[in-house]
This record gives structure tokens, sequence and C-alpha cells, in this order.
């Protein structure tokens, strides 16, 4: 009885399982194919009656043509690629090695009155923080100092908004190594911070190439700061300058599904690089995945 | 009864054990070293983020011309205009709908997805490469790609409703139907995040209790009430208090589905904010709107970092 009852749930189980893989991915890929076929298919096939789930005669020209293709020089996309790779990459770095000295401090050096679990929750309450709330004061912060419409206030921004994160993740990372290391290399004569340069962060360094790929990835996500500081199409970055396709009077969707499917591809290629560390990524350390 | 809880409790990791690394005694080099190393991180925070927030107190008390060139001081008066403005309060009660409604529905599914998968290791293998993908794109890029399918004439979903006999749907025109938009699009990026970080949780916790629980004779529902969710209470606070945190900053989504419309229904606090500044340059009122929406965000923080530090025992 008992057999036959286990195999039937079993059963069902199974078929659980199967619909809920076969609907998940549905669910999840039909927007993106919806979004790939869109920038290939003609205006004509765009807005006829008859919708078509795989374009009749594929074009290019949202890609290629010489006036209205993103990758023209007229079109200003590639500039905003530019623009958003070098902030990215800047700010990231910039990031990882002011956070780095600050992650290991909180990792390591236990105070007395858990001064350093207080300092790490400071530190989160930056994170908590609406960017709103900073955005307006910051937009007319920047006009008085003349850095708006530049990259640099990009830098400053995304490198001071990610540091919450790239603390937290950095910090659980340096605590999964253990100190004895450090010790032993103390032991040997060298100083604590030599310690940490020479021994945890070459030990740390796929948790370091984790977290810049996660940082690069939030950077080159980033829309409201970059649509508040940035007016000029020389300095957007692609999420600011995107949106700039869609507000004008009449949208045109293959421009502008071409230029998201061309957007998101760095970040298909990066986050497969960070499967193995996404629930920790995703949780800034909180959660081991 | 008597024999059934020692047999849980036993297995239950015993939660003091694992906590309090007892604290060195931190040398004065150690502590010298540890104030140059986090002085970096807390200047750059400082300056981005506490003085801009002493910059909007100053703006808030001040007046502005249409141009937004400060006039003066306006003393309380952008505080009054925030407190009586009905659009003012109708963002707050839009956002914290649209917070409660997407969260809950995403910690509600990817708890019952997770427990689905949870056994399934190797399907799991295939399906984490596809989870991946809605988390990690920009909030603007999915909202474009749902505006192109909410459409009304040239969406494929009016398309292919119309094609088993519903009309026409205005999807981002009608308050309730462009709010509802709102929240799935909410549900379509995030479940999978909240559905994998719950996965992960599972996935780690101890076999004994449920194996206790199961010679002991409990029910499936009993074991996931009353063993599971205990257990993993850490992990679903901590999908709880990141999502929260997002949802409350939406901003992306409803500038390019909705603009805020039809009329209010779904102008978040973010996006009231962005009109008020910039659309209307009227930096006094928007500045007073944000230090009180400044006030809500630290209470509620408060109360998911206190959930959090009480929920983390065992960690």
């Amino acid at each position: 009885m008992a057999a036959i009852s286990a195999k039937n749930e079993d059963w069902k189980l199974k078929l659980l399982r199967g619909s809920f893989l076969t609907a998940a991915i549905l669910f999840i890929l039909f927007p993106l194919y919806w979004m790939v076929i869109t920038s290939f298919k003609t205006e004509g096939e765009l807005f006829a009656n008859q919708q078509t789930f795989f374009p009749q005669d594929i074009t290019l020209q949202y890609y290629l043509d010489p006036i209205e293709g993103i990758f023209s020089p007229n079109n200003p996309f590639m500039q905003f690629f530019i623009n958003s790779t070098i902030v990215s990459f800047a700010s990231t770095l910039l990031c990882l090695t002011i956070g780095a000295f600050s992650a290991y401090s909180l990792a390591r050096f236990k105070m007395k009155g858990k001064r350093n679990e207080r300092l790490s929750f400071l530190i989160l309450t930056a994170r908590m923080l609406p960017p709103i709330v900073i955005v307006v004061p910051l937009y007319l912060i920047m006009q008085k100092i003349g850095l708006l419409n530049t990259l640099w206030a990009m830098l400053i921004v995304y490198t001071g908004f990610n540091l919450p994160f790239v603390v937290w993740m950095l910090k659980a990372f340096f605590e999964e190594i253990p100190e004895s290391l450090e010790e032993s290399a103390m032991i040997d004569g060298s100083s604590r911070f030599m310690a940490f340069v020479k021994i945890i962060l070459p030990l740390a360094l796929p948790g370091l190439v984790a977290t810049s790929i996660f940082t690069i990835i939030l950077t080159w996500n980033e829309f409201l700061f970059a649509m508040f500081l940035l007016n000029n199409t020389d300095v957007m970055t692609l999420p600011a300058g995107i949106s700039t396709f869609i507000t004008q009077f009449k949208t045109n969707w293959g421009a502008l599904t071409a230029a998201a499917t061309i957007s998101i591809l760095p970040v298909l290629i990066f986050s497969f690089l960070v499967q193995k560390h996404l629930v920790k990524g995703m949780t800034m350390g909180a959660v081991k995945g | 009864m008597n024999i059934r809880e020692s047999t849980i409790m036993k297995a239950l990791p015993n939660k003091k054990e694992k906590k309090e690394k007892k604290a060195a005694p931190g040398l004065s080099s150690d502590r010298r070293l540890s104030g140059i190393l986090l002085t970096p991180t807390l200047l750059l925070l400082a300056l981005l983020t506490l003085f801009p927030i002493g910059y909007a107190v100053f703006i808030s008390f001040s007046s502005f011309d249409t141009f937004g060139n400060s006039t003066g001081f306006a003393g309380l008066q952008n505080y009054v205009k925030t407190f009586t403005s009905s659009i003012f309060w109708n963002s707050i009660f839009v956002t914290l709908i649209f917070t409660a409604l997407a969260v809950g529905s995403q910690i509600f599914l990817g708890f019952n997805l997770a427990l689905i998968m949870s056994k399934d290791s190797k399907a799991m293998k295939y399906l984490r490469w596809l989870l991946i993908i809605p988390m990690m794109l920009s909030p603007l890029v999915v909202a474009i790609v749902f505006k192109l399918m909410l459409h009304t004439e040239m969406g494929i979903i009016n398309y292919m409703l119309q094609s088993i006999g519903i009309p026409q749907v205005n999807f981002l025109g009608e308050p309730v139907l462009a709010f509802v938009s709102l929240v799935v699009v909410d549900i379509w990026q995030w479940t999978p995040m909240v559905f994998l970080i719950i996965l992960a949780g599972m996935q780690s916790l101890p076999k004994d209790p449920f194996e206790a629980a199961d010679i002991d004779g409990a029910s499936k529902f009993q074991t996931i009430r009353y063993v599971m969710i205990p257990m993993l209470k850490p992990v679903l606070v901590v999908a709880l208090v990141i999502r929260t945190m997002d949802a409350l900053r939406t901003f992306d989504q409803v500038f390019v589905l909705t603009q805020g419309g039809p009329g209010q229904a779904t102008e978040t606090v973010s996006f009231l904010m962005y009109r008020q500044a910039m659309k209307f340059s009227d930096f006094g009122f928007a500045s007073a709107g944000l230090l009180v929406v400044l006030v809500i965000t630290i209470i509620i923080s408060s109360l998911l970092i206190k959930m959090m530090n009480s929920s983390q025992v065992s960690n």
C-alpha cells in the first residue's frame, strides 16, 4: 500500500516538475525571444495585422543601415556603449580597491563592543537609501561644481553607491579564508598589511573577480542617476541613451529592440561567469550559494 | 509527544554553539590599521549620502522660481505643501501597495517553486543558467520589452488574447491594469532571484530534523510548517529585505511603461520626485518630500535590519 502511494506521489511530483520547467522556460524566454526577433523584423511586418512568431524576411536595417542602424556612425548608440564601458570598468576598479581594504578590516579585526558589526550595518544602510533621495540634491551639487554632464560625475557616484555591496561581498569572501594563514605569515615577520596583500588577496581572487563582475553589471544597468546627471548624448550611458529612443514622439521599435539586444549581450556573457557565486552576489554574501 | 519533541530538538543545530567567536582583544596597531583601511569607504559614503541629505535639508527651506533658481528662504512652506499634497500621499500609497504585492508574490512563488525543485538537482543544473537571465537585465530593458508586448494594437499579448476571442485590452491605459502590469513585470524579473536564494537555503539545511520528523510521523505539511520554515527563516528574511529595499525605489519600469499614469495610478514616490524636480523644477517640494521619504525608509529599514539581526543567530 505504502509503496504504491509513494510511487503515485512520485509520478505526480514528476509531472508537476515537468510542467513547472516548461512553464518557466516559456515564461522567461519568450519576452527575450520577442525582443530579439522584433529587432530583425521589417516595419511592414511589425505593424501587420498578423503577428509572426518568426520573422518572414529577416532585415538587418536596425543594426547596419547607414542612416538608422545602431552601428552607423550617425547613431549615438556606439557612443553610449563606449561610455557605459568606461564608467563601469573604471568605477568597478576604484570601488574594489577602496572596498577590499575596508572589507578586510571588517572581516578580521574583532574590536570590543561589536564596533565592526555596527559599522557593517552602517555601511548597509547606505545601500538601503533610495537613490532618489540622494539624486535630486546631488544634481544641484553637480550643477554647482560643474560636473553635470560629465563621466566624472558618474564615476564618483557609482563608486560610492556600489561600495556597500562590494564591502559586504568581499567581507563574506574574506571570512571564508582561515585566519591562521595570515597569522603564520606574521610569525614569519611579515606585517599584517603585507600578509593581507600577499596572502589573502591572491586567495580571494575568485571572490574579487565575481564581485567585480557583479559591480560591472550593476553599473551597466543603472538608469536613475544616469538620467538625472547626463543630458547630453555625448556622455550618456546605455540605459540613459536608450531611454531617449522612447521619449521621442514616435517610438522606433526596431531600433529600440536592436539597441536593447546589443546592450544586454555583455551582461549575459558576464552573468554566466558568475553563476557559481550568484546567490551570494544577490544577497551581498548573506546566503552562501 | 515527549519523544517527538526530543528527537526534533536533538537534530536541530544548536544555535548558541555556532555563534560568538571570542572577540580578540584588539592590538593597538591593529586598531590603527583598521582605521586607515576603513577611512576611504566611510569618507566617500559620507560625501555621497550625508552631504547631499544635508543639502536637501537646506533646499527644503528655500523657495524656487519656475526656472529652478533659488529665490530665498521659504520657511516651512515646502513641508506644508508636501504634507497637504494628495499626490504625495498617493505616491507613498502606490509604492507601499506595489512593494507588498510584488514582494509578497515573489516570496510565495519562490518558496513553492523551490519546494518543488529542491530534490531535483539534475534539472536545476540546466535551469540555473536560464533563471539568472531576468535578474541580470537592466529593469529599463525589461520594461521596454514588456511595453512592446503589452502594446494595445501591435502587442503580442493582445494578439494572442484576440485569437481566443477576447477583445483588445489597453493594459497600460487602465488604472488597475497598468498597476497590475507593473507588478507582473516585477514578478517576472525578480521571482527567479528569490527562488534561487530560497533554494540555496533549502539545500543547505541539515537532513536530520527532516528524518526525525518523518520517523515521528509528521505529515508533509507539518514538516514544512514546523521544521523547514523555522530553520529557513534567516534566508527568507534576507530575500524579503533585499527585495523590499529594491521595490521601494521602483523607478525605471514606471518611467518606461506608464510615466506614472493613467492619472496617478502608478506614480511611485521615486517617479513623483523625478517629475517634480526635473519637469517642474520644484526642488523645494521635491527635497521636502524626499526627506519625508527618507524618514519612512529609515523606519522600514530599521525594522528590516532588526528582523535580520534577530533571525541571524544561527548564521
